[in-house]
């Protein structure tokens, strides 16, 4: 699967690149907003902010890793000014990043002679590399992203980021400090966020802040994760399998209307299975295969 | 009892005198500079203001009850604002009668919402009746999209205007300032002389304690959930009339809504209220003195500002819903 697009050319390897990218969102969203509890809803401020420092970097002639890293770094700039939320309860910080990419776009198109407006920014490339460059890169991050949650997962850290998730008085009670664990969980999703948007847009080759900063850069994340299953590994990649194979099927039939479905099903997960997919398949396996001792029926 | 009067009259005083410093500072500017544009700015970003507060007020009351921000609020807005522009287009009725439909209409949308899938995930927690009502925000805005088209609206009335010392007072602004005034009184009087207000209070303050004394919240939550959006359909009339309005333009309405309810302290009705004035009038100075790109970034910058120095807002002292 590693060397698919060496043998296949276009469609699938867009298909690819497509899933890592989301995969890559959606799992480091899934830090934040899974582990640690704090449904982000602007994580398409960290991904244009990302495209554009990558963008402008590239065109300064830096080379294209350092580019990619300072694409990161400057999201977790970004990701700063969203601290003084912490102070309060979660709705606060989601409601402020909510507007975040707004205001973004409105920078972005205002700063005309840093990013030239909503003309946009054309990227060089070199055209030998590019796809492999494109492939290889959103390959290692998804995978990177997906590793480090693992790393978190089974670490100490994951349980500060469930006790601040589950009841934020009694963890600051047991001496853990809340806005240290949430800045954590924040500054890594901003970061990957970031590093994802650069590798867009140099798979784009062109950007504009009507694209990059676009709403659905915000909701896709949440979505991918609130459908597979928030504060797991699994669940992230399975939503975001499934909202591949929806984004594709949506865009052959209804076209630009699949908001209107994420939405939809948005709605319709969390009324009826607030766990997820991968909560609810969990659920069924429990239900009709493990007895109440936790041993598995024949 | 006596404390709270006492409260109230504090209160007022203080407002009354930020209000005149704000307006002696400023005469005194247009004293210098020899001209009314000062003055006009103030009026129109004051009117603004209040237009940003009436929303806000709807915004303070659901969260004040269920505790949920209703990030759909905007799209009630635009609701709000497209059936005054079809009652406007197809009827040649005023945005001013169209207020009568209007209210109820999106009075009963927001016991359906409220009852159908807010109520329900409550019990649930505190994200998932976030992420249902950013759920349905993107339901609303793109089923808009479907059935209006994404073609930029606006109502163009004529009313005249009035002209004082120089500066001009359209008659449409007066007129909805007395709309606004209006339903800010009727909100008042409903919540402290009614049953039913007095139960949504009741709720607020205490939603356990409210349900021992015989308060059903789950009605009261549904009850000012509904008030809130036909709140957020008032002020789309409203909005219609003065700027134009495309589907994708409910999210800058909330937008300002949550930024108005955190500067005045949020779940504080009055504070919102007050919230929305002071941000319509930065909104408008700044603009003023820096140019209009700056517009959507001063209510961001002005959250900001609050949640830094005094996370629980201007007015948190005086808060008792």
């Amino acid at each position: 699967m590693t060397f698919a697009f060496l043998f296949v050319k276009g469609y699938l390897f867009t298909l690819l690149f497509l899933i890592y990218i989301y995969i890559a969102l959606a799992e480091s969203w899934n830090i934040l907003g899974g582990y640690a509890g704090q449904i982000c809803l602007g994580a398409g401020a960290f991904f244009g902010t990302g495209a554009y420092a990558f963008a402008l970097c590239l065109l300064d002639g830096l080379p294209f890793i350092l580019c990619l890293i300072i694409g990161g770094i400057a999201a977790l700039g970004l990701a700063v000014i969203l601290i003084p939320m912490f102070k309060l309860r979660g709705i606060y910080f989601s409601m402020g990043s909510l507007f975040l990419p707004e205001i973004l776009k409105s920078l972005v198109l205002n700063l005309k002679s840093v990013t030239r407006g909503a003309s946009g920014l054309i990227l060089p490339i070199n055209s030998a590399t590019h796809t492999a460059y494109c492939y290889f890169i959103s390959l290692f991050i998804a995978v990177g992203v997906t590793f480090i949650s693992y790393m978190i997962s089974k670490s100490r850290i994951r349980l500060a980021f469930e006790a601040v998730r589950e009841d934020e008085n009694a963890a600051a009670s047991l001496g853990v400090n809340i806005v240290k664990f949430k800045i954590i969980a924040l500054l890594l999703t901003s970061f990957f966020c970031g590093m994802a948007g650069g590798i867009y847009a140099y798979q784009m080759v062109y950007i504009e802040p009507y694209g990059v900063f676009e709403l659905s850069w915000s909701v896709t994340p949440v979505f991918m994760s609130v459908i597979g299953g928030v504060g797991s590994i699994i669940g992230p990649l399975v939503g975001a399998s499934i909202y591949l194979f929806l984004s594709q099927a949506i865009a052959t039939s209804i076209g630009e209307m699949n908001l209107l479905v994420l939405g939809l099903l948005l709605i319709i997960v969390m009324l009826f299975t607030p766990q997820g997919v991968t909560g609810a398949l969990r659920n069924i396996y429990k239900k009709y295969f493990v007895t109440e001792r936790g041993e598995s029926k024949s | 009892m006596l404390m709270r009067a006492n409260m109230k009259y504090k209160q007022i005083l203080l407002v009354t005198a930020i209000i005149l410093v704000i307006l002696v500072a400023i005469s005194y500017y247009a004293a210098i500079t020899q001209s009314s544009t000062i003055f006009q700015v103030l009026f129109n970003s004051v009117f603004t203001g209040a237009i940003y507060g009436l929303l806000a007020v709807g915004l303070a009351l659901i969260f004040g009850v269920m505790k949920v921000i209703n990030i759909c609020h905007g799209e009630f807005v635009l609701l709000g604002a497209y059936t005054a522009f079809w009652l406007y287009v197809l009827l040649g009725l005023s945005p001013f009668i169209s207020i009568f439909l209007a209210f109820p209409v999106l009075f009963c949308i927001g016991l359906l919402i409220s009852k159908g899938l807010i109520n329900r995930a409550l019990k649930y927690g505190m994200d998932q009746p976030l992420l249902i009502a950013f759920g349905l925000s993107l339901c609303l805005q793109n089923l808009i999209k479907i059935f209006w088209t994404a073609t930029p609206r606006a109502i163009i009335t004529s009313f005249g205007t009035l002209s004082i010392y120089g500066v001009t007072f359209p008659v449409l602004y007066l007129l909805m300032i007395c709309v606004t005034a209006f339903m800010l009184f009727a909100l008042g009087l409903f919540l402290t002389k009614t049953h039913i207000g007095r139960a949504i209070r009741a709720v607020a303050m205490d939603a356990e304690a409210a349900s021992l004394m015989g308060v059903n919240p789950d009605r009261i939550n549904m009850f000012s959930y509904a008030l809130g959006a036909a709140l957020a359909a008032v002020t789309g009339t409203l909005i219609a009339m003065i700027y134009p309005f495309d589907p994708a333009s409910g999210s800058m309405y909330i937008n300002r809504a949550f930024a108005s309810i955190v500067l005045g302290g949020i779940g504080y009705i009055p504070g919102a209220f007050i919230g929305g004035i002071i941000l319509g009038t930065a909104e408008g100075i700044s603009s003023l003195f820096l140019g209009d790109a700056v517009r959507n970034g001063v209510s961001y910058l002005l959250f900001l500002i609050i949640l830094i120095f005094k996370p629980s807002g201007l007015f948190s002292k005086y808060r008792t819903f």
